[in-house]
């Protein structure tokens, strides 16, 4: 299995200042698998986080299960990450 | 806090329970100009005559903590209104307000004036299909391209570099037309990577293809807010950078055309509003009939969105100040919807809040 690298960008917009961070990953790996890792380097729990690309997308649970390779040429190497902000 | 803007799209809405439109907060929080950001939620539990922070709240407050930690919750019950933030060992505390006019801040202004060559191998031109992919590939080149060589940048002011150890402050403006900071890309560095901005259709570079050069130009501004009198030049590096590429270039890239006759790669202009003081920006291109294909009704439905949210003021007792804002917000939107064959549909509207706000 190749272990090419891919760089994927994270912006978070939540707060004053908007921060991006970037997660270099082996090209083959899901998405779903790294999503904990992610939601916890932003500090959003990970029931709350979606990603979703600079056109509006949200990436769905079969996008997630995709390789990031795949996910890369779909959507681009940068997403929003952003809390579902759920209240009650 | 500067204001307040509601969002009205929700993906599930009961009495006890509410989740917005995750969409709707993007596309919010992206119009903001880095330093000024969203910093808490405000909703409301209805028919309840105690306000209280519920188990939900209290875990969105602590998610929403964790990201920026004087984030704040408001809740209200139609009648009264409470505050809420984090306090230690994650319980939450209710606070006490002050209602004041703030202050906007002064902003740092930057700008980027740059003009590439994208050589495109010429098979992903003639399928229509592949076109979208090719948008994306041009995205994530251009990317990398400036994630790559960011340390490389150089940034100017009157034509002289700006040192490590310069004080920031003396850079702070009011308004957008006075001279940036410029981000140069060094000449040896664009004639060192002329060769690397290249969309392969293959894996792997085949050096028999004869690649179709395309212009490529990148013009913006954009403004800095909350540079603190403490921040040094590697803070504000990486704040232009979080700025320009993680909001303002990657949505331009997204709205790309490729004007295939011209040999060109055209993306929108940034298109400033100012909002109760401070600048928000949108996007459109310079040409109508541009805007109408590719951008389609997303500034209408903003525009619309804003006039909405403007209506809320109508019975509203405001000082000079405000009004002064809420006015210039009205000219600032006839002026951004003349780029649009839509702008006659809200003309009717606009006059009718500014009689009405007078």
């Amino acid at each position: 299995m190749s272990s090419e690298l891919n760089t994927i960008y994270f912006v978070n917009k939540f707060g004053t200042e908007k921060k991006q961070v970037p997660f270099p990953v082996s090209a083959n790996i899901k998405l779903m698998d790294v999503v904990p890792e992610i939601s916890k380097k932003f500090g959003i729990s990970s029931q709350n986080v979606c990603i979703a690309n600079m056109g509006g997308q949200v990436l769905t649970n079969t996008d997630l299960l995709s390789p990031i390779k795949e996910i890369v040429e779909k959507f681009g190497n940068t997403f929003d990450i952003i809390d579902r902000g759920i209240v009650g | 806090m500067l204001a307040i803007y509601e969002c009205t799209q929700f993906i599930e809405q009961t009495v006890i329970h509410a989740m917005p439109d995750i969409l709707e907060f993007q596309e919010i929080s992206s119009v903001l100009p880095q330093g000024i950001g969203p910093i808490g939620i405000y909703h409301s539990h209805p028919s309840l005559s105690d306000i209280f922070h519920s188990h939900t709240d209290d875990s969105t407050l602590i998610s929403l903590t964790n990201q920026f930690q004087d984030c704040i919750s408001i809740i209200t019950n139609g009648q009264n209104t409470k505050f809420y933030q984090m306090g230690k060992n994650y319980k939450t505390k209710e606070i006490e307000v002050e209602y004041i006019e703030p202050e906007v801040p002064k902003f740092m202004l930057v700008s980027i004036n740059e003009k590439f060559e994208i050589f495109i191998d010429p098979g992903f031109l003639t399928q229509e299909k592949s076109l979208s992919k090719l948008n994306i590939q041009i995205q994530n080149l251009i990317i990398n391209y400036f994630q790559n060589n960011w340390n490389e940048l150089e940034f100017t002011h009157n034509n002289s570099t700006i040192g490590t150890k310069d004080k920031l402050h003396k850079y702070l403006v009011e308004k957008l037309n006075t001279e940036p900071l410029r981000l140069k890309i060094p000449s040896n560095l664009k004639q060192r990577h002329r060769d690397l901005l290249k969309v392969i259709q293959k894996d792997i570079k085949d050096d028999t293809v004869s690649y179709e050069a395309f212009e490529f130009i990148i013009n913006t501004k954009f403004p800095l807010y909350n540079i603190r009198k403490y921040d040094n030049f590697d803070t504000l590096n990486q704040k232009v950078k979080d700025e320009f590429l993680g909001n303002n270039l990657i949505q331009k890239l997204h709205n790309l055309i490729i004007d295939k006759e011209n040999l060109r790669i055209i993306i929108p202009n940034d298109y400033y509003l100012k909002f109760f003081g401070f600048y928000i920006r949108t996007l459109n291109f310079n040409k109508k009939n541009l805007n109408e294909i590719l951008i389609k009704n997303e500034p209408y439905k903003f525009e619309l969105k804003i006039i909405r949210f403007l209506k809320s003021f109508i019975n509203l007792e405001v000082s000079i100040k405000f009004k002064n804002y809420l006015y210039e917000l009205l000219n600032n939107l006839e002026d951004f919807a003349e780029h649009f064959t839509w702008k006659e549909k809200l003309s009717e509207d606009l006059k009718q809040l500014k009689i009405n706000l007078k």
